[in-house]
C-alpha cells in the first residue's frame, strides 16, 4: 500500500504541479482595482482624457441680417440697418484682436426664417466656429427691434440669443450690445462697445492748440463737441453714472477742476479754492472726485464729494503728489508721487493713510488707473513714453505699446484694453487689446488726446 | 529510473501537452492576449474591428433608438417675441436637454449580469482555493456562452482611450483659448455612441473641476469647447464592436477635456 | 561762440514775444486761424511813436531786464547763475516801478506726462516768485499760474527747443 501511495504520488505530483502552474495561466485576465476613482455617483467607466487648445483668434462668421419687412426708419431703411448691423458687430469683434470674423461680404444671404434655423451645414464650409445671425425690425410706434443670436456651427447649438428695442437713433448701440454678448459669451469676460469716450479734440499749431472737450461713442461715431475751444481744456473725466464729466479749464486763466452736467449743459467749478486744481478722478460710485492742488510749488492730492463740501487733503509730502485713481472698490487709491527723488506709483487707502511705493523701475511711472476689474495698474512709463500694466502689488510689470510716443492710459470696463494718446504733439487716440497686444486707431475727424473711457452704458 | 518513475514521467509529460494545447486553443478562442505590450494591442484592436471574429453578442438587444440627429433647437417660424427694452438674457440653451433622454437605464440593466460574472472573476484573483479547479472547468465555458466576446481589460480600456484620443486630438487642437487659468479647468463630458461611432444623444457636460474665482469667466465657455472637441470629430470610427456594449465598454464613456497650460 | 549763438537764440525769441498778449484765453476765437503767429506778434502797442516805452509798461519792463524769463534744466526747477542774475534785473525794475503787479507763468517741455507737467510748472513759476520776493518784490504783486506742457515757445523736438519751452515767464500787464 505504501508503495502505491508512493507510486501514485510520483505521478500525481508532478500532475498536481503542471495543473498548478497551468492553472495560473489558465486563469482568464483578472482586472486589477481601477487606477482612476470613478466620480461618486457613477458607475466605473470607460475614461478618455483629452487635451487640446490653441491660443489664436476666433473665426467666426457674420453674415447680413435680414428684415421680415423693409421699412423706412428714422434711421434709415431697415434692409440697410440689417446690414450696418453685421458690419458694426463684425468691426468690433475684430478690432478686440480676440477674433476672425468672416463676412459679411462673401456669404451666403440669410433669409428671416433662417435666422433660428441657420444653415449649419453651409457655414461649416467657411471654417467659422461660430456663427452670428440677427434681424432688424421696424415696430409700428417707430422704434426698432434688433435680434442677436449666437450659434455654436459644429455642436448645431444656440448659445445665447438677445434682442434690443431701441429709438431709431441709438441702433449703433444695438448693434454694439450684440458684439458685445457675442464677445462675452466666447471670451467669458464682459464686452466694451456699448461705450463712450469723452476726450480732448486738438487741432491748430502746437503753440496755440485749440482745445474742445468732446464725447463720442468708442468707435468714433456720435461725435459731438462740449466746449467751443475758447480756453484749453483738459483731462476730461466721466462719472461712472455718466451723469457728469469732470475736466480742468484754464477759463479766465484760473486753471481749475470744473463739473458738467452731462443732462444741463451747466458747468461748476468743483471747489472753491483759488489754486490751481487738475487730474480729477471719479469714485466708483460716482460719489467722490480725487483730484491735484498746487499750492506755492507743491502739489497734493485731496478728495471732495461731488455733491459739494470741503475738500479733504490725502497727502503731504513735499513734492509732486498727483494723478490718483480709485480702485474698483472704492477703497484705496493709486498716485503718482516724486517724493522718493522720480515719479514713482504708490497707493494708499481712500482716506489717505497707509501710503506704499509699488513700483522700483528704473526712471519712471506716471498716470496710474486702476483696471475695473481690480487686477491691474495701466500707466505711462516716462523717459520711453510706452504704456505698461503691472499687479496692484507691482508685480509682473509689462510694457504694452511700443513704437512711439504714448501716455495716458484709461481703461475698458471690462478691463482688457486700454486706450491711450500716442504722439507727443499731434495726438491721436489707440487702443491696445491687454492680452494679445493688437493696437487700433479710433478714428476722429482732428487730433486727440486725455481720452476716459465710460463704464458699458445702461 | 524504475518503471513507474517512467510511467510518471510519461503521463506528466502528456498531461503537459494536453493542457497546454487546451490553453493555446482557449486563448485563441478567447482572443486575449496574455500578458503582452502595447503596440501588439493596439493592433489588435484594429484587427479585431476589422474581421469581428468573437460571435455577435445575440443576447445583448441592439443599441437604443437614436435620439434626434445633431441640430438646431427648433423655433417656431416666426420669430420668436423678444423682450421690450430692458432685455433679458434668455436662458443658454445647452441643447442636451431637450434631445431624447439618453437609455441609460436600460443599459444598466443589461449591464447587471455581466458584471455579475465580472465580479465573480475578480473575486479569484491569483489565489488558488480549493476551488481552483471549477475556476479553471468554468473559464471557457464562460467565454464561449458570453454574450459579449470579451470584457473590458485593462489593457484594452487604455488602448481604445487611445484610440478615441488619437481622433478626438485634432478637433481638441482647434479649440480657442479663453483667457488665462482657463487651463486649470478640466471638464467631464458624457458621451453615448451608437455602434456606428455617431453620436446617439446630446454630449452631458459633467461636474467641472479646477474651478477657481480667476477662471470662472471661463467655466462655460471651456464646457462649450469640450463638447465641440468631440463632436467636431465624430462620428468615431474602427472602434471593435465587441466592446460596444461591455462594462466600461464605448458605448457609454467620459471624456475628461482641458486646455493646455 | 556758443554762448553768443544762445545769446542771438534768447534775442530772436525776446524779439517774438516782443508783442506777446498776456490775456489772450478770453480773445481766441473758437476756429483755428490761419496765420496766427501766436506768442509773435510784432510792433509796440504803446502808442509811441519814436521808440521810448512807457514806464511801467511792458515794453519798458522788456527794454529795461535782459530777459522776461529764465529756463531750467530737465524735470528742474533750480535756478541756475543765468536765472539769478536775470531775476535780480527784474527785481530791480519792480523795485523802480512798485505798482506794477505781474503774473509768473510756469512752464514744461512736452518730455512729461501732463498732470505731472502741470505741477512741474507751478513749481518753476513757484521758484521765479519766490526769488523776485527774496529780493524785495512784495507777494501781493505777484501771482503764478502754470501752463504745463501745453504752451511751448517754439515747436520742436530738439534739446534746444525742450529748453526753451522749460521756462519760467514773468508777465508785465501791457
Amino acid at each position: 500500500m505504501r508503495k502505491s501511495n508512493v507510486r501514485m504520488n510520483r505521478i500525481v505530483a508532478p500532475l498536481l504541479s503542471l495543473l498548478m502552474a497551468n492553472a495560473a495561466f489558465a486563469q482568464p485576465q483578472v482586472e486589477p482595482p481601477p487606477a482612476t476613482t470613478p466620480p461618486s455617483g457613477e458607475e466605473e467607466q470607460l475614461v478618455v482624457d483629452v487635451t487640446g487648445g490653441q491660443r489664436a483668434a476666433l473665426p467666426i462668421a457674420v453674415p447680413y441680417m435680414p428684415t421680415p419687412q423693409a421699412a423706412d426708419t428714422a434711421a434709415g431703411n431697415t434692409a440697410a440697418l440689417g446690414r450696418q448691423v453685421a458690419e458694426i458687430v463684425v468691426t468690433d469683434l475684430r478690432n478686440s484682436g480676440l477674433f476672425t470674423p468672416i463676412g459679411p461680404s462673401g456669404l451666403r444671404a440669410v433669409s428671416f426664417p433662417q435666422v433660428t434655423a441657420p444653415d449649419f451645414p453651409y457655414f461649416s464650409t467657411t471654417g467659422a466656429q461660430n456663427l452670428v445671425q440677427g434681424f432688424v425690425q421696424a415696430n409700428a410706434n417707430g422704434s426698432l427691434t434688433v435680434g442677436c443670436y449666437l450659434y455654436d456651427i459644429a455642436a448645431g447649438s444656440e448659445l445665447t440669443r438677445q434682442g434690443y428695442v431701441v429709438q431709431p437713433r441709438d441702433w449703433r448701440r444695438a448693434a454694439h450690445r450684440c458684439a458685445d454678448t457675442i464677445f462675452s459669451r466666447l471670451t467669458g469676460e464682459g464686452g466694451y462697445f456699448d461705450t463712450r469716450i469723452v476726450y480732448v479734440s486738438e487741432t491748430g499749431p502746437a503753440r496755440r492748440r485749440i482745445k474742445r472737450l468732446a464725447i463720442m461713442d468708442y468707435d468714433g461715431a456720435n461725435h459731438r463737441f462740449l466746449t467751443n475751444g475758447q480756453w484749453t481744456v483738459l483731462t476730461p473725466r466721466f462719472a461712472p453714472d455718466q451723469r457728469t464729466v469732470a475736466f480742468m479749464t484754464y477759463e479766465g486763466e484760473r486753471p481749475r477742476v470744473m463739473v458738467y452736467e452731462m443732462e444741463s449743459g451747466q458747468t461748476r467749478p468743483l471747489v472753491r479754492e483759488s489754486h490751481m486744481t487738475f487730474a480729477p478722478r471719479y469714485s466708483p460710485d460716482s460719489r467722490w472726485i480725487v483730484f491735484s492742488m498746487a499750492i506755492n510749488g507743491n502739489t497734493d492730492i485731496y478728495r471732495v464729494p461731488v455733491a459739494g463740501g470741503a475738500p479733504q487733503r490725502l497727502t503731504s509730502a513735499p513734492g509732486i503728489d498727483t494723478g490718483g485713481s480709485f480702485a474698483p472698490d472704492g477703497r484705496r487709491i493709486v498716485f503718482e508721487s516724486d517724493r522718493s527723488g522720480s515719479q514713482q506709483l504708490y497707493v494708499m487707502n481712500a482716506d489717505g493713510s497707509d501710503q506704499r511705493r509699488i513700483s522700483f523701475g528704473g526712471g519712471g511711472y506716471a498716470s496710474p488707473v486702476w483696471s475695473p476689474r481690480g487686477d491691474l495698474i495701466a500707466y505711462t512709463r516716462t523717459g520711453a513714453f510706452r504704456i505698461g500694466v503691472m499687479a496692484p502689488d507691482g508685480s509682473g510689470v509689462r510694457t504694452l505699446t511700443g513704437g512711439g510716443f504714448a501716455e495716458g492710459p484709461t481703461w475698458a470696463p471690462n478691463g482688457r484694453a486700454v486706450m491711450f494718446t500716442r504722439g507727443a504733439s499731434a495726438g491721436q487716440l489707440y487702443y491696445v487689446d491687454v492680452a494679445t497686444g493688437v493696437t487700433h486707431r479710433v478714428p476722429t475727424r482732428l487730433d486727440g488726446s486725455d481720452p476716459d473711457w465710460s463704464p458699458l452704458r445702461d | 529510473m524504475d518503471r513507474t518513475d517512467q510511467a510518471g514521467l510519461g503521463v506528466a509529460v502528456v498531461g503537459h501537452g494536453v493542457v497546454l494545447a487546451a490553453l493555446a486553443f482557449g486563448l485563441m478562442r478567447a482572443g486575449v492576449p496574455a500578458a503582452v505590450s502595447e503596440p501588439i494591442e493596439i493592433s489588435y484592436l484594429e484587427d479585431v474591428a476589422l474581421t469581428s471574429a468573437s460571435p455577435s453578442p445575440a443576447a445583448a438587444p441592439p443599441a437604443a433608438s437614436v435620439a434626434p440627429a445633431l441640430g438646431p433647437v427648433e423655433e417656431a417660424a416666426t420669430a420668436p417675441p423678444l423682450p421690450a427694452r430692458r432685455e433679458e438674457q434668455v436662458a443658454v440653451d445647452r441643447g442636451p436637454e431637450r434631445a431624447a433622454p439618453p437609455p441609460q437605464r436600460d443599459s444598466r440593466d443589461r449591464r447587471r449580469p455581466d458584471e455579475g460574472r465580472a465580479a465573480a472573476t475578480e473575486s479569484r484573483g491569483s489565489q488558488l482555493g480549493p476551488d481552483f479547479l471549477k475556476g479553471l472547468g468554468r473559464d471557457p465555458a464562460s467565454r464561449t456562452q458570453a454574450a459579449p466576446a470579451a470584457t473590458m481589460s485593462t489593457q484594452a480600456a487604455a488602448s481604445i482611450a487611445q484610440a478615441i484620443a488619437r481622433q478626438v486630438q485634432p478637433c481638441a487642437d482647434r479649440q480657442v483659448y479663453p483667457g488665462p487659468g482657463a487651463e486649470r479647468i478640466v471638464t467631464p463630458i458624457h458621451l453615448r455612441l451608437n455602434r456606428d461611432g455617431s453620436l446617439a444623444a446630446r454630449p452631458r457636460v459633467g461636474a467641472q473641476r479646477g474651478i477657481d474665482d480667476e477662471n470662472r469667466r471661463y467655466a462655460e465657455r471651456v464646457a462649450d469647447l469640450a463638447i465641440r472637441s468631440f463632436v467636431e470629430c465624430a462620428p468615431l470610427r474602427g472602434l471593435p464592436a465587441e466592446l460596444y456594449e461591455v462594462p466600461r465598454g464605448w458605448s457609454n464613456f467620459t471624456m475628461n477635456y482641458r486646455m493646455p497650460g | 561762440m556758443r554762448k553768443t549763438t544762445s545769446l542771438l537764440a534768447i534775442a530772436a525769441a525776446l524779439a517774438m514775444t516782443a508783442g506777446c498778449r498776456s490775456r489772450t484765453a478770453a480773445d481766441l476765437p473758437p476756429e483755428p486761424l490761419g496765420a496766427t503767429p501766436g506768442e509773435g506778434t510784432t510792433g509796440t502797442q504803446d502808442g509811441s511813436v519814436s521808440g521810448t516805452a512807457v514806464p511801467g509798461s511792458r515794453a519798458d519792463f522788456m527794454q529795461s531786464v535782459p530777459s522776461d524769463r529764465v529756463h531750467f534744466d530737465y524735470d528742474s526747477y533750480t535756478l541756475d547763475g543765468e536765472a539769478r542774475g536775470t531775476l535780480d534785473a527784474q527785481a530791480s525794475w519792480l523795485a523802480r516801478n512798485a505798482n506794477v503787479s505781474v503774473t509768473i507763468e510756469g512752464h514744461a517741455d512736452e518730455r512729461g506726462t501732463r498732470e505731472y507737467n502741470l505741477a512741474l510748472g507751478d513749481r518753476r513759476a513757484n521758484a521765479a516768485r519766490d526769488y523776485l520776493q527774496s529780493r524785495g518784490v512784495t507777494a501781493n504783486r505777484m501771482t503764478t499760474l502754470s501752463w504745463g506742457k501745453e504752451r511751448p515757445a517754439v515747436e520742436g523736438s530738439s534739446e534746444q527747443s525742450y529748453r526753451q519751452n522749460r521756462r519760467a515767464v514773468t508777465v508785465v500787464p501791457q
